[in-house]
This record gives structure tokens, C-alpha cells and sequence, in this order.
């Protein structure tokens, strides 16, 4: 997918297949109760037309299903000398640029699932409520590799604020 | 009430060690201060070196328990209020009030070092604060009306992060690094010892001499008001709900005009006595701004703390040349660096600010004219540009902004761009600072430009936070 939006001289590192497997499984332990239901009251409603509306829920999951997939692949990020660089989104792109001197803090945070998924959301926070640079998922060495490379990094250009 | 006996010893000793801070010191009083009136209220150290605050507090900090109850309990019991029960409430009200005060005063305490201020407070919780001067953000001398009356003030420390977690009261009421109450000499003796040491010299040196740069004189803010539109929309506004009724003889409708009046009165004499009198002045130790009428402020933001500045010109100002600066200071410092200006002035004030800036001569260019399908007016008045120091980026139609912000204060470059922009192959970027009222924004630029500008400005940022002033500001 050719995108203007993109700069290429960068190299760019992709997110884990794990953290697509933990939305889909998350899509599908929502839908399918959601398209049963549907399908149970579309059914004691009264018979044939109204069958006609699980497809709005199943629709929606493939929808959802694909996007989450898109998401996934738009999602990257890159080391460089001075700042890291991360380009997300399908609807709305966005590149944001945080130099690692303006580094406030670096969060790693893995929920119950995310764990038996092998993945960890990796947070930057500088003194700019605005500035969104969050990676969703990582396997967790790499995210506490990227933490520490991160703050050291962070230390050795850090700036007043 | 016990507390009365308290403080009456606690002044006779103040009145006694008063006489030998004042020659200990020998700092001149700074320089809008008026001298304390009062007895200098800078209560001796105690041998650990901490010291406590104004023995006057308890009575300003109890009277919010008072008021408190007043506002809750006193509503629900409006029905049966007879002199009595007013009586019975107050013998047990005011000696509860004044015991929390009096304890809140006896466990608060702080005391200055080489690199910063410690601060332990709490009753029931105790709590000790650092505050890293190589930190701080600003220093505000505060003194809302009733303190001010009795010589009193809360010296505020502002630290980058505060604005999170603690603004979230509305008046900064339990805002952690304040110093509230002392007197108003020893506030402002206090806050060149904090700046002295912040600096990163000796903490006797006494207050840096100033020199002014700019004052908002009254005739030019009242004209200002009169030439802003939400005066008169509340004046017509109550006057159009108020007249029906006048006529008629109802009352219903004059008392649905209060509100309005309410909103008249915060929309000019609010505004006039924040901004008269309103003086901005130069310091080795930066920043200073001294406003209010009857609520008094003093700020005082160290050289580099700057962290983005907005020059605002509403429409009806414009004949005039009239414009308005606002600016961010991390951590909720003052946020207004002058209400009204003329053009010149405010170009030459910031010039002093950001040295090496000439905001009128930075070239900046308009968005390419596809830009025009999103934003059919106002897409001329979008526009950005940048030189050596500054990113300058200009939006607004009727009250028309030019934000600038230095290279080196930059926290984050976000390039965004939603589906209808990207339909257009444009594209926004927003250069992220710290709270406050300015933010930058580079609207609608062209895809591959606001790419340019992402690359360029992260390449700028990088070699402006190399020249940034060292937080010890002195050394």
C-alpha cells in the first residue's frame, strides 16, 4: 500500500502477529454471543424476514475483523537516533515524533490477557498531555528492551523541560 | 477558644525575633511590595531549620469549615432557623474550625536547602514533599482579597506535572506546593531566597534588580473590554429579558436577567481588575508579572520556562492594533503575559523573550489552495512558517492567532490526518507543548509538505534543546 504519509527511509518495525490474535479472539468472544441473540429473537420474533438481521452483527464483525487486521499491519514504529517515531491508523494517519529527551516516562503495562498472549503495551508520557505515543503490543522482552533502551536514551539527551 | 492564647504568644515572640530577621536579612523589600504593614511575620526557625507558617493561618483555613457547613448543612436546616439554633451551631462550629485550623498550622512546616524546599503537612496524614528547585517552573506570590487585607499571601511554587493531578480543584485550593498563608514581607523575602538558590547562588543575595518592560495602562484595557463582544451581548441579552417584564410589571423576568448581570459583571470589571494594574518586567531571574487589583499576583518565570507564546487579535481590536499574548509556563503558572498591547510593543516583548525573534519577519506560507474545500473562508488565514529559534504557525478568522513556539521547547511532532484531509492529500501537524492556553497547529498543509515539516522540525528541536538555558538558570 503505497502511502504519502509514510516516511520510507525509516526502518520500521511491525507490531506481533500475537497482538492481532488477541483482538480477533476478543471480536469473536463478542460476536458470537451477539449474532446468537440476534438469531435467538429474530427467530421467536417470527420466521423467515427477520432472520434477515443477524447479518447486521455478523457484518459488523467481518468489518471489524478486517480493520483490526488493517490496524495492525498500519501500526509501526522506528528507532532513530534521536527520537522515536511512530505511524499508526487507518482512518485517521497519524506519524508522532517524541524525542527521547523530552521522555517523562516510559510505561509498560501487560493485563491478565495480554499475558497468556505474550504481548505488553508500551507507553511514552512527555510533559505534553497531547502527545499519544503508545505501542499496544510487544512481546514482552522486546518491550523491556525497548523500555531501557528508551530511558537511557532518555537520560543521556534529556533537556530541561 | 484555645487558640486565642496561642497566637497571642506567638506574636509577642514574633514581634521580638522580627527585629532580628529584619537585620539578619537586610534585604531590601522587593520592589511593587509594599512593606509589611504587618509585624514581619517570618517565624523564627526552629533549630532543625523548618520553619511554620503565618500564626494567622488557622483563622483563614478554619473559616472554610465554617463556610462549608454554612453551604451544606445550613441549606437543609434553612426552615427552622431561629437565633438559637445560628447560636448553638456557632459554640459548636467555631472552636471545631479553629482547632483544625490551629492543627493544620501546628503540622505544616517547611524549610529551604541547597536544592529545594521540603514541605511536611497533614494532620492525620502526614505528608513531606520535595520540591527540586531545578525544577520549578515559576514562583507566584498569590494574595486574593481577604489575605491581602491582613498582609497575608501563599507563595506558590509551580512544578511541570502539577497541572495533572492537583489543578484539579478548582482554585488550587489544596495544591500542594503552596506556601499559604505568610506575610507578604517575608513571602516575597522567601521568594528571592527561592530564586536566588534556584538560580543557583548563594540564597542571601537578595532579590534581583528589574527593570520594566511593558504595562497595560487602564484607559487602553477599559477600551479593550468595550471592544469585546461578550459585554455587550450580556448587557443586551439582559436587558431583553429584563424589559418585558419591567413593562409588564412581573418580577420573574429581572431575576432571570441576574444571571446575564452576573456574566456583565465577570466579562469587564473581572477582566479589568485582572488586568489593572498589569505590569510585565525583566530580571536576571527572569520573568516577572505583577497584575490585580484587588487580588494581587506576582509571578516570576526563570529564563527558559517560556514554553509557548499565542498573540491573539480579536476583530474589533484590529483598527486599534491592539492584540492580546498569552503563554504556557508548565505546571499552571500565569498563563496571561500581557490582557492589551499594541503590536509593536507585544513583537518587542517577545523579542526580549525568545532573543533573536522577529515574529514580523519570519515568512509564512498558506496552505496550497485545495485547502480551500475544507476550509472555504479561512484557509488564506492559515499558515506557518518557521526560522532559526521559532515555529510560527498563524490560524484563526475573527479572532485571529499566531502561535509561536521555540525549537527547543517542542515535547512532541504529531502529523494528523483524517479521512476527508487525506481525500485532499493534506494533512495537519500539531507541535505539542505543555498545558496552557496556546497550542500549535500547522493546519491542512500539503501531505508531502507536512512530512517536510515533521522531518525539519524534529531535526530543528533537536539542535534547539542543545542551546536550551541550563535549569540552574546562574550557573
Amino acid at each position: 500500500m503505497p502511502d504519502a504519509l509514510l516516511p520510507d527511509s525509516e526502518q520500521w518495525r511491525v507490531l506481533p502477529p500475537e497482538l492481532r490474535r488477541l483482538r480477533r479472539t476478543l471480536l469473536v468472544l463478542g460476536a458470537v454471543p451477539a449474532v446468537a441473540l440476534t438469531l435467538l429473537i429474530s427467530l421467536s420474533v417470527g420466521g423467515w424476514p427477520w432472520v434477515l438481521l443477524t447479518a447486521v452483527p455478523l457484518l459488523a464483525a467481518a468489518l471489524a475483523w478486517r480493520s483490526i487486521g488493517a490496524g495492525w499491519r498500519a501500526w509501526r514504529y522506528a528507532e532513530r537516533e534521536d527520537d522515536l517515531l511512530i505511524s499508526r491508523g487507518i482512518l485517521v494517519r497519524r506519524v508522532v515524533v517524541v524525542p527521547y529527551g523530552r521522555m517523562q516516562l516510559v510505561d509498560v503495562t501487560a493485563g491478565p490477557l495480554a499475558r497468556r498472549f505474550g504481548i505488553a503495551k508500551v507507553q511514552l508520557h512527555t510533559a505534553a498531555a497531547a502527545s499519544d505515543a503508545v505501542i499496544p503490543g510487544l512481546p514482552p522482552p522486546e518491550a523491556a528492551r525497548l523500555r531501557d533502551a528508551l530511558t537511557e536514551r532518555g537520560e543521556a539527551r534529556s533537556a530541561g523541560l | 477558644m484555645t487558640t486565642d492564647r496561642e497566637t497571642t504568644e506567638w506574636e509577642t515572640t514574633e514581634w521580638e525575633t522580627s527585629q532580628r530577621e529584619t537585620t539578619e536579612w537586610g534585604v531590601a523589600e522587593g520592589g511593587g511590595a509594599s512593606p509589611d504593614a504587618f509585624p514581619a511575620g517570618a517565624p523564627v526557625a526552629a533549630p532543625d531549620g523548618f520553619h511554620r507558617l503565618h500564626p494567622l493561618t488557622p483563622f483563614l483555613r478554619g473559616w472554610v469549615i465554617v463556610a462549608a457547613f454554612a453551604a451544606t448543612v445550613g441549606r437543609n436546616l434553612a426552615e427552622d432557623i431561629t437565633a438559637r439554633t445560628i447560636g448553638l451551631t456557632l459554640i459548636f462550629l467555631i472552636p471545631a474550625a479553629g482547632t483544625y485550623g490551629y492543627c493544620a498550622w501546628r503540622f505544616t512546616r517547611y524549610r529551604l536547602d541547597r536544592d529545594g524546599l521540603r514541605l511536611d503537612t497533614g494532620l492525620l496524614v502526614r505528608r513531606t514533599r520535595y520540591v527540586r528547585l531545578d525544577r520549578l517552573q515559576s514562583v507566584d506570590i498569590v494574595q486574593p482579597l481577604l489575605p491581602r487585607m491582613i498582609g497575608l499571601a501563599i507563595l506558590r511554587l509551580d512544578l511541570a506535572g502539577r497541572e495533572r493531578r492537583e489543578r484539579s480543584d478548582a482554585d488550587g485550593g489544596d495544591s500542594g506546593s503552596d506556601l499559604r498563608y505568610l506575610s507578604v514581607g517575608h513571602a516575597h523575602r522567601l521568594r528571592a531566597e527561592l530564586l536566588a538558590t534556584a538560580a543557583g547562588l548563594a540564597p542571601d543575595v537578595g532579590e534581583a534588580p528589574f527593570h520594566p518592560l511593558a504595562e497595560v495602562p487602564p484607559k487602553r484595557l477599559i477600551a479593550a473590554i468595550a471592544l469585546s463582544p461578550a459585554p455587550w451581548a450580556a448587557l443586551f441579552g439582559a436587558a431583553a429579558i429584563a424589559t418585558p417584564s419591567l413593562l409588564t410589571g412581573t418580577r420573574a423576568g429581572i431575576l432571570g436577567a441576574i444571571p446575564l448581570l452576573g456574566w456583565l459583571w465577570h466579562t469587564t470589571f473581572r477582566i479589568f481588575a485582572a488586568g489593572y494594574p498589569f505590569a510585565v518586567s525583566e530580571s536576571p531571574d527572569g520573568l516577572r508579572i505583577d497584575s490585580g487589583l484587588l487580588e494581587r499576583a506576582h509571578a516570576t518565570v526563570p529564563p527558559g520556562r517560556v514554553q509557548a507564546i499565542s498573540i491573539g487579535e480579536p476583530l474589533l481590536w484590529r483598527p486599534c492594533g491592539w492584540v492580546t499574548i498569552r503563554m504556557n509556563v508548565a505546571g499552571g503558572g500565569p498563563s496571561v503575559l500581557l490582557p492589551v498591547a499594541r503590536r509593536d510593543e507585544a513583537l518587542e516583548l517577545i523579542g526580549k523573550l525568545l532573543p533573536g525573534v522577529d515574529v514580523a519577519a519570519v515568512e509564512l506560507v498558506r496552505p496550497p489552495r485545495r485547502a480551500a474545500l475544507l476550509a472555504p473562508i479561512h484557509w488564506r488565514v492559515l499558515s506557518c512558517g518557521a526560522d532559526d529559534v521559532v515555529f510560527i504557525a498563524r490560524h484563526g478568522l475573527l479572532r485571529r492567532y499566531t502561535d509561536l513556539i521555540p525549537h527547543g521547547k517542542v515535547q512532541s511532532i504529531r502529523l494528523v490526518a483524517n479521512p476527508l484531509a487525506r481525500a485532499l492529500r493534506l494533512a495537519d501537524v500539531h507541535l505539542d507543548t505543555t498545558g496552557g492556553p496556546v497550542r500549535v497547529r500547522a493546519g491542512l498543509r500539503d501531505g508531502a509538505e507536512a512530512l517536510r515539516i515533521v522531518t525539519a522540525q524534529a531535526e530543528r528541536s533537536r539542535l534547539g534543546r542543545r542551546a536550551a538555558v541550563p535549569d540552574r538558570w546562574m550557573t
